[in-house]
């Protein structure tokens, strides 16, 4: 047997398409290993299930990296700056001005030459005081030297400006425009626009706005009042592009689970189909063998499992019971085990039982299990091995269409889970394509590579087909 | 019918149901009272057209299918009250050969395997003993080198090796009574005589007894001591190859003898007497003699009545048939 094997693969060798299939499979096993390596199973279902606040310093629906090579124009990436961890273009003075008071002065100053305004601006801020509150005043200052009052506020506690939703300021800044060039915008101006645009006529116009490249400053003025006060805050300018794979409505890194849905799918994949091809085959072994009650037995419950609807029942299991993605792999098993296989097995079995050499088998004294699994068994492993691997695609697809019907686990990053937010985010209608691209093309291309190899394994151990 | 025999059937019956849908609605009544014996060392040729019974009278001689009445005896035990696992004991001492040599050899084991699986199934000898006895019983059937042929696959053997192969697994237990069920039928007639000439020499070497089941009268004369023409699931004739072949007593011996080709052109247009008809069908067998629609002997109101028992025509020859019923005295 293991020499048959050892054929077969020579001579998967000489298959140009099954190389390419057996390429990808083996990059996809490569990512799997790094993945599980990288980030541990718990952190990535952590990190999936995190909600906003682990992910605040992450954009919004950015898109990939790579974005900005295809779109030929620099992208803005996220800036932060934090004023409690000095560094080059922080800086952060307290300066007593009598016997409590003092005057607290936080400089920061980073260098912007992108090619498009950030998505979003916002400051997260501490505070610490006795009685009274410090007062603040944040100032933008652009690179041409204009002077922005952002806010001037007492913080009574920890908080966020989120800055680009400012209300007030857009409304100020729309009359600033309004002073200096005699005009309205005719576009609804959100202040990440107007702090970052090139301050003439073009801003007035959404198609025409222009980034403004150079160095950009927002100065904190603030008086503490208390001996013990002092005032950080952080200012995180939002990017348009995150990571390798973007983010989502939620700010998540979509790489995480594009990376932890590989060694998913492909787990998930290889179980089903190995397990339930070996399930049928036994069960169809047992049955051809057994002949008589046994096999009415079990043809029959085979035919009530085929009768039963695969996808809706398990759509009522998953919706009855809360089960996640390992559950459902069972069920999917349970419910395929008694699958088409069996018939397609027994009618074989039934074949093979008869042959001269069982008969021999049983002539010098084997027993059933022995002639099973030692004279029966090894004969329809050449078309069980083509058969699981071209099922383990299917499976790939069977999680991933469960989890964009919105009965998949919903704790566990996979593709078809990416896919379904990007659904429900409107991701093709607001032209976030990576969105649903990337873990669709990762579905593709694991189908193709087992689809290709499976092919040629048929080709191998069936070779009558080769000459179609 | 002497005491020494090895293996004996007394009345033996098998049935097959014919099913439709979820009744029995007859039975094909393959093997329909033999009485048979083969003594130790000696070879009995089974003699009989296709779908005859043969092959199941030899597979129910190893056990292989259960009787629905009579009795076999293998060394003077009872086959047929025999448990499964008592049953495979008394397999160890048989050995089987089958007409195919392509389908009786499982594909996916080396040669050496194949001719190992007894010994491993029977637990017989260590792992260095096994491999011994499986070198020596490919050397017994000329396969040499053994350790050469060994190795192989079934797939990569001519048809008379593959036998060869057959023939070790079948020898390898060291059987006292080995069933051949058409060996050599598949074969090329150049080699079918090599074959049959291990037989001798393997019977000759190891005391074995044969049942060797044929359609082919060639063979049976070289290679059987005794002889038994089986017809539409009844033994009608038995006695000493020789002297049933070259003086045929029952009416369908005398059919099948003159039913072989003659060589002698000087007869290429003599019309060879063939029995009209054909075998009759084994779920609903004729009454009486199962030969009398086709016997030129037909005797109205007596063969399609009455079952015509064995008559002792002869020095040990016996003979189902009325015609000797005057001749000879009731066995």
């Amino acid at each position: 047997m293991s020499s048959i094997i050892a054929e077969g693969l020579k001579s998967v060798a000489s298959y140009k398409s099954a190389l390419i299939g057996a390429a990808i499979i083996l990059m996809l096993v490569g990512i799997s290993i790094y993945t599980v390596a990288a980030i541990p199973y718990d952190e990535a279902v952590r990190l999936w299930r995190a909600g906003e606040q682990t992910w605040i310093e992450a954009p919004r629906n950015a898109y990939p990296t790579w974005y900005s090579y295809i779109l030929q124009k620099r992208l803005p990436e996220t800036i932060i700056k934090d004023s409690s961890k000095p560094e080059l273009g922080v800086n952060k003075v307290i300066v007593p001005a009598g016997e409590t008071i003092k005057v607290l002065r936080i400089e920061m100053s980073f260098a912007f030459d992108y090619d498009d305004i950030p998505s979003e601006i916002n400051i997260f801020y501490t505070v610490r005081y006795n009685k009274s509150a410090p007062q603040i005043t944040m100032t933008w200052i652009k690179p041409d030297g204009t002077e922005i009052e952002l806010r001037k506020f007492n913080p009574g506690s920890d908080g966020a400006y989120y800055l680009s939703v400012d209300a007030s300021l857009a409304s100020r800044e729309v009359e600033r425009l309004v002073n200096k060039f005699g005009q309205r915008p005719s576009y609804e101006l959100t202040p990440t626009v107007s702090l970052f645009a090139v301050e003439d006529r073009s801003i007035l116009e959404r198609d025409t706005v222009t980034v403004m490249k150079g160095v950009y400053r927002l100065s904190v003025e603030g008086l503490l009042l208390d001996p013990q006060s002092d005032f950080d805050l952080k200012l995180v300018v939002y990017g348009k592009v995150y990571g390798w794979a973007g983010t989502d409505h939620l700010r998540r890194d979509i790489g995480i689970a594009l990376l932890w849905g590989t060694p998913i799918a492909l787990t998930f994949g290889l179980i089903a189909s190995v397990s339930i091809a070996l399930i049928q085959m036994a069960i169809g072994a047992v049955s051809a063998w057994f002949g008589g009650v046994v096999d009415n037995f079990i043809q029959r419950v085979t035919e009530v499992f085929i009768v039963l609807p695969f996808l809706p029942t398990l759509i009522m299991v998953s919706t009855l019971y809360k089960i996640d993605i390992w559950t459902i792999l069972l069920v999917v098993i349970i419910l395929l085990s008694f699958g088409p296989g069996v018939k397609n097995y027994r009618a074989v079995f039934l074949q093979l039982k008869e042959s001269q050499y069982i008969e021999a088998a049983k002539a010098f004294g084997a027993g059933a299990p022995r002639i099973i699994l030692l004279h029966l068994v090894p004969r329809v492993i050449p078309t069980m091995i083509p058969a699981i691997v071209y099922s383990v695609a299917d499976f790939v697809f069977l999680e991933a269409a469960l989890a964009i019907l919105g009965i998949g686990d919903p704790r566990t990053p996979t593709w078809g889970k990416v896919i379904e937010d990007s659904f429900y985010g409107g991701a093709l209608f607001k032209g976030l394509y990576y969105w649903t691209l990337q873990p669709a093309f990762l579905l593709l291309i694991t189908s193709l590579s087992f689809a290709l190899v499976g092919l040629t394994l048929d080709k191998i151990f069936n070779p009558r087909l080769r000459e179609v | 019918m002497t005491t020494e025999s090895l293996v004996r059937t007394e009345e033996l019956r098998i049935y097959f149901p014919v099913r439709k849908f979820f009744g029995t609605v007859g039975e094909v009544k393959a093997v329909d009272g033999v009485n048979l014996s083969i003594g130790r060392k000696e070879t009995v040729a089974l003699v009989g057209e296709s779908g005859c019974g043969k092959t199941t009278l030899g597979r129910a001689l190893l056990g292989l299918v259960k009787p629905k009445s009579g009795k076999i005896f293998f060394d003077g035990t009872d086959l047929t009250i025999l448990s499964e696992r008592e049953l495979k004991l008394m397999r160890r001492r048989m050995g089987v050969v089958f007409q195919d040599p392509y389908a009786s050899l499982n594909p996916s084991f080396t040669v050496y395997r194949i001719v190992e699986e007894p010994l491993v199934v029977n637990k017989i000898g260590s792992k260095e003993e096994r491999r011994e006895m499986v070198l020596k019983a490919l050397e017994e059937v000329k396969l040499n080198p053994a350790e050469f042929f060994a190795s192989k696959y079934p797939h990569m053997l001519s048809g008379g090796q593959r036998q060869r192969v057959a023939i070790a697994r079948a020898i390898i237990t060291k059987p006292e009574f080995v069933v051949t069920d058409e060996p050599v039928s598949m074969l090329d007639a150049s080699i079918r005589v090599e074959i049959l000439l291990l037989f001798r020499e393997i019977q000759k070497k190891h005391g074995v007894s044969f049942l060797y089941i044929t359609h082919d009268l060639a063979t049976a004369k070289y290679f059987s001591d005794r002889i038994a023409i089986m017809y539409a699931g009844r033994i009608v004739e038995t006695g000493p190859t020789k002297a049933v072949l070259s003086e045929p007593l029952h009416p369908y011996t005398q059919a099948l003898i003159d039913a072989i080709p003659d060589p002698d052109p000087s007869n290429r247009f003599v019309m060879r007497k063939i029995p009209p008809g054909q075998p009759p069908s084994l779920v609903n067998p004729p009454k009486g003699c199962r030969f009398h629609p086709r016997c030129p002997f037909f005797m109205q109101g007596k063969c399609d009545v009455l079952e015509p028992p064995m008559y002792r025509v002869g020095v040990e020859r016996f003979s189902a048939c009325f015609l000797h019923e005057e001749k000879v005295t009731i066995k």
